[in-house]
């Protein structure tokens, strides 16, 4: 079953996209407001924003149906009115920043489930009963059950029912645990001297179900011929407090008392500081069946104008849309001067649909007026707030705040922005194709006008690319803050206390990279706060006073990213590691030789965990080759640095543009080859001496003590070329991964940077990468040139298997 | 991607051209471009009816001979050869041809639907007096 009505498929994108914005916003506010010592010293500003993500998400949840949500988002507004408006009388921080966080994850898992058709919405009572019974616990018990009692269920009495239909009342006692259990068992014992026909709540196995008896009470429907036995099985019924005959007089009575108590409400205005006393003010209540109270009013007043002087009303006008609503919750209240107050409410009395016409005093105490005034309005926000969902809050500062926030970012779909950045590189090349056009070189006129424009445009097409280049661009700390949450939750568990310290978080980088970088960083964090940082224990033991510091770093160094994560703890054992890998059988030459370097990167492959144990976090030895490789994948590096007792750090280099690479040039015969520059260690030119070739035909380049395996690029591309001799060509040494060999042009041309064109799919059938061919690439000039797969070229078969596997 | 089914059903628009003495056509809705020739800049490994590949306003587009991915025998581009950029599936390819001949509409009835459902020529135009053209699949074609 599709979770969304039709219409609304076309929302699921942009709705996935800002409740998962508002839910990493979310996260970060939440960092920010634990650190608040108490919940009343919260800033101000991050409650509203919570609130208002909150609020956020429950109306576009709503929107989309997905009730699960709203409800759990309502709920947890809910729980934010009562910080905000601080009106709780005991709070509970760590409890409520546990269910807050738990909701959120709960939350950030529907949204990654929603797209899956086969997964059902998930069930979040659990949890909002959990923010319930908080928000019932910061309030204080009584005003729990106070309020909730009104919560009368507005359905128990159908119009349609027979008149012989019962209506009991039970009432549980408080210490009954599970009340629905209780209800069971006392329905089946019903059955045999009535027939229950409905209850209230309908579901005894429903969770909420419990926390409904509790509070209102459980109503049972049915029809019966002998009520004599049917009061004896209610009164027998275990934990059973009190039994009623509940008729709709007493609903009514119930529901009533709500008003009767709002009699006190005095909304803001009524009552003026410079009223005159001879001013008297009369209260009008509208009975609820009268539709349209402000007309009635209107009427109302014109008659009063033949005994008295009618000064104002509350609400002022009568004309707006929002008067019927204010009569018929606060009623209508008259201002007047009168010399005859029994004419006037005569007048009042008589008025039609008028309920009641009561005059009401100005309160005891005039200058406390303008004070409780607004607090009682607040207390009508909260009404309606909670009432009906579809009203926005009723916060008017957030609310102005927001729209603002709003109009400096705009949405893109990435496709187009893809599209633009392809178009601005295309002109790019196009105007230098025209600016260094061949045919302005056999001109004979001078072409200074010509020069001086097209600088221009070079000048301009230049920064277009830019200006594009940066829109993907967006800071690491995206990134950066994601950890907040994961070191939190760790130091909850593993009690390390460490801290997480940013460096550079407002460095930019491609968003693609940003995207990738959550997965690498969140292994290395974890790595660092579980293996690195020391228990206090330890930390006290080796004389550490430094608090544990995890420090995320990001900056620029030439044309890579690099960002770092350090961290202070133990630091890794170099000659522990050694061993390991010479267990597992990692070492490829002498122990010795190995430098200090290469032994960390030990660390990174995979299934290595000098861990012992396995915890929940870490030390299954899977998690850093993961990262290797997706950090691998965007061309980017891992290195490893460590000192014993002082703390390790793992740097991420990555290349600023994703499909910029730099690369070496040659010519092979008619052909333009370019090489990687990455992974050229060296170029040279040999001599007869060091060309060895072995009785099998296998030729080989002796270079520096060591032999490796020639590769004739013309021979290997099958191009055809004038220069078969080593020793007239260029041969270049070259290292990707495990494999060396040397590789042998006609020329090098020039080194440059290129953008990467993968080949058309439609050549997917001639395997074009196995062959050693990465993509091709658009020359200033217009012209192209082939771009080498260094490692199918060089580990042939066994590089397509080493990168399948 | 135009449906060629359409074309062979209910007619339509053709542009014609040749390799060797055959004529050909395309659907025009499969056609986005007709160049003249380009430099082609050779893909290494690649079979030989692999032109190579072609700057076609910024994108590398592969090109791929006409004649010798029919196994006709190889002849010289002359000023007269060109390029028809088809369009499949949003991707790009140049079919290098003799010459391009002419646009011309196809009445359903001069249409044979070829019984080869997956192969090369999807249909044939037999008209009196003219020579048979062969509808080619652009799809079947430039995939390799």
């Amino acid at each position: 079953m599709p979770k969304f009505d039709e219409s609304m498929e076309g929302m699921l994108d942009t709705f996935l996209f800002e409740t998962g914005e508002l839910l990493e916003n979310l996260d970060e506010i939440l960092m920010r407001a634990e650190q608040a010592e108490d919940i009343s010293l919260i800033e101000e500003s991050d409650i509203a924003e919570i609130f208002r993500t909150m609020h956020t998400i429950k109306g576009s949840a709503a929107m989309m149906g997905l009730q699960n949500m709203s409800t759990l988002a309502h709920a947890m507004e809910d729980m934010f009115y009562i910080i905000r408006e601080k009106t709780y009388v005991q709070t509970d921080k760590s409890a409520l920043f546990d269910l807050l966080y738990k909701s959120s994850d709960a939350l950030k898992g529907e949204l990654e489930d929603l797209t899956d058709e086969d997964k059902p919405l998930t069930d979040f009572s659990g949890l909002i009963n959990d923010i319930h019974a908080l928000a019932a616990y910061f309030k204080g018990e009584a005003e729990k059950s106070g309020q909730e009692d009104n919560a009368l269920p507005a359905d128990i009495f159908d119009e349609n029912e027979p008149p012989d239909m019962f209506t009991y009342k039970l009432t549980y006692s408080d210490s009954c645990e599970m009340p629905s259990a209780r209800a069971i068992v006392l329905f089946r014992k019903l059955g045999a001297v009535a027939e229950v026909c409905r209850t209230i709540p309908p579901d005894m196995d429903d969770d909420g179900a419990d926390g409904k008896i509790k509070a209102a009470g459980l109503f049972i429907k049915l029809v019966t011929d002998d009520r004599a036995a049917v009061e004896r099985v209610l009164a027998a019924g275990m934990n059973v407090e009190n039994f009623e005959l509940f008729t709709p007089e007493m609903l009514k009575a119930q529901t009533s008392a709500a008003p009767a108590k709002q009699e006190l409400v005095i909304p803001d205005g009524v009552f003026l500081p410079d009223d005159p006393d001879s001013l008297l003010t009369y209260r009008v209540m509208y009975s609820e069946s009268c539709a349209m109270p402000s007309a009635r009013a209107m009427v109302l007043l014109r008659k009063l104008g033949a005994f008295a002087e009618v000064c104002r009303t509350v609400p002022a006008d009568l004309d707006a849309d929002s008067a019927d609503d204010e009569i018929a919750k606060n009623g209508l209240y008259i201002k007047l001067i009168t010399d005859d107050t029994n004419a006037v409410e005569r007048l009042l009395d008589s008025g039609i649909n008028v309920e009641s016409a009561l005059p009401v005093k100005k309160p005891a105490a005039p200058p406390k007026t303008a004070a409780p005034a607004p607090k009682q309005e607040e207390k009508q926000e909260q009404k309606t707030e909670t009432k009906t969902e579809e009203k926005p809050a009723v916060q008017k500062k957030p609310a102005a705040k927001a729209p603002k926030k709003e109009q400096s970012l705009l949405t893109v779909k990435l496709e187009k922005l893809d599209r633009l950045l392809d178009l601005v590189s295309e002109i790019v090349i196009t105007e230098s194709a025209v600016t260094s056009s061949p045919d302005l070189r056999g001109l004979e006129t001078r072409l200074d006008r010509f020069n001086k424009s097209s600088r221009e445009l070079k000048k301009l097409t230049d920064e277009l690319q830019d200006v594009v280049m940066s829109l993907r661009m967006v800071p690491v700390s995206t990134a950066f803050q994601k950890m907040n949450r994961v070191v939190r939750d760790m130091n909850n568990t593993l009690k390390k206390n460490a801290t997480l310290v940013f460096r550079g978080e407002d460095t930019e980088v491609d968003k693609s990279i940003v995207d990738m970088l959550g997965d690498p960083l969140m292994h290395i964090v974890r790595n660092a706060v579980d293996h690195g940082i020391e228990s206090p224990e330890e930390r006290l033991a080796a004389g550490k006073t430094h608090p544990p510091t995890v420090t995320l770093s990001a900056g620029y160094e030439s044309n890579e990213v690099v960002i770092s994560c350090k961290d202070n703890g133990a630091g890794m054992d170099a000659a522990k590691i050694l061993a390991k890998a010479k267990k597992n059988g990692l070492l490829t030459k002498p122990e010795s030789e190995y430098t200090e370097k290469e032994i960390f990167n030990f660390v990174v492959a995979a299934g290595f965990s000098t861990n012992e144990q396995v915890t929940q976090y870490s030390g299954r030895g899977v998690g850093m080759d993961v990262v290797k490789q997706n950090i691998e994948k965007v061309g980017g590096k891992l290195i490893v640095n460590s000192k014993l007792g002082k703390g390790s750090t793992f740097t991420i280099r990555i290349p600023l543009s994703l499909s910029i690479l730099d690369v070496l040039s040659v010519e092979v015969g008619a052909s333009s080859i370019s090489i990687p520059a990455s992974s050229i260690r060296e170029a040279f030119s040999c001599n007869t001496d060091s060309l060895i070739t072995d009785p099998e035909g296998n030729e080989f380049v002796y270079l520096r003590d060591r032999c490796y395996p020639l590769i004739r690029l013309g021979d290997k591309l099958q191009l055809d070329t004038d220069i078969t001799d080593p020793t007239e060509g260029i041969c270049m040494y070259c290292r990707e991964g495990q494999y060396e060999a040397v590789l042998l042009a006609d020329r090098i041309v020039c080194d440059q940077q290129v953008v990467v064109k993968p080949f058309s799919p439609l050549l997917d059938g001639l395997h074009l990468k196995e062959a050693g061919l990465a993509g091709c690439s658009i020359l200033g000039d217009g012209s192209m040139t082939i771009i080498l797969d260094m490692l199918s070229l060089l580990g042939g078969e066994l590089g397509e298997e080493a990168q399948n596997g | 991607m135009a449906d060629l089914n359409e074309l062979i059903e209910n007619g339509g628009q053709v542009l014609t051209f040749t390799a060797g003495d055959e004529h050909f056509g395309f659907y025009i809705l499969d056609v986005s471009d007709i160049i003249e020739m380009p430099a082609i800049t050779a893909i290494p490994t690649a079979p030989k009816y692999v032109r190579g590949l072609m700057n076609h306003r910024g994108k590398a587009v592969p090109v791929m001979d006409l004649r010798l991915r029919l196994d006709m025998e190889e002849a010289p581009y002359d000023e007269r050869s060109c390029v028809i950029v088809v369009e499949i599936n949003t991707m790009q390819c140049g079919i290098a041809v003799d010459r391009v001949s002419d646009v011309e509409t196809i009445l359903p009835a001069s249409i044979a639907r070829s019984p080869v459902e997956t192969g090369l020529v999807r249909g044939f135009v037999i008209r009196e007096g003219k020579p048979r053209i062969s509808i080619l699949d652009p799809d079947v074609l430039a995939r390799t």
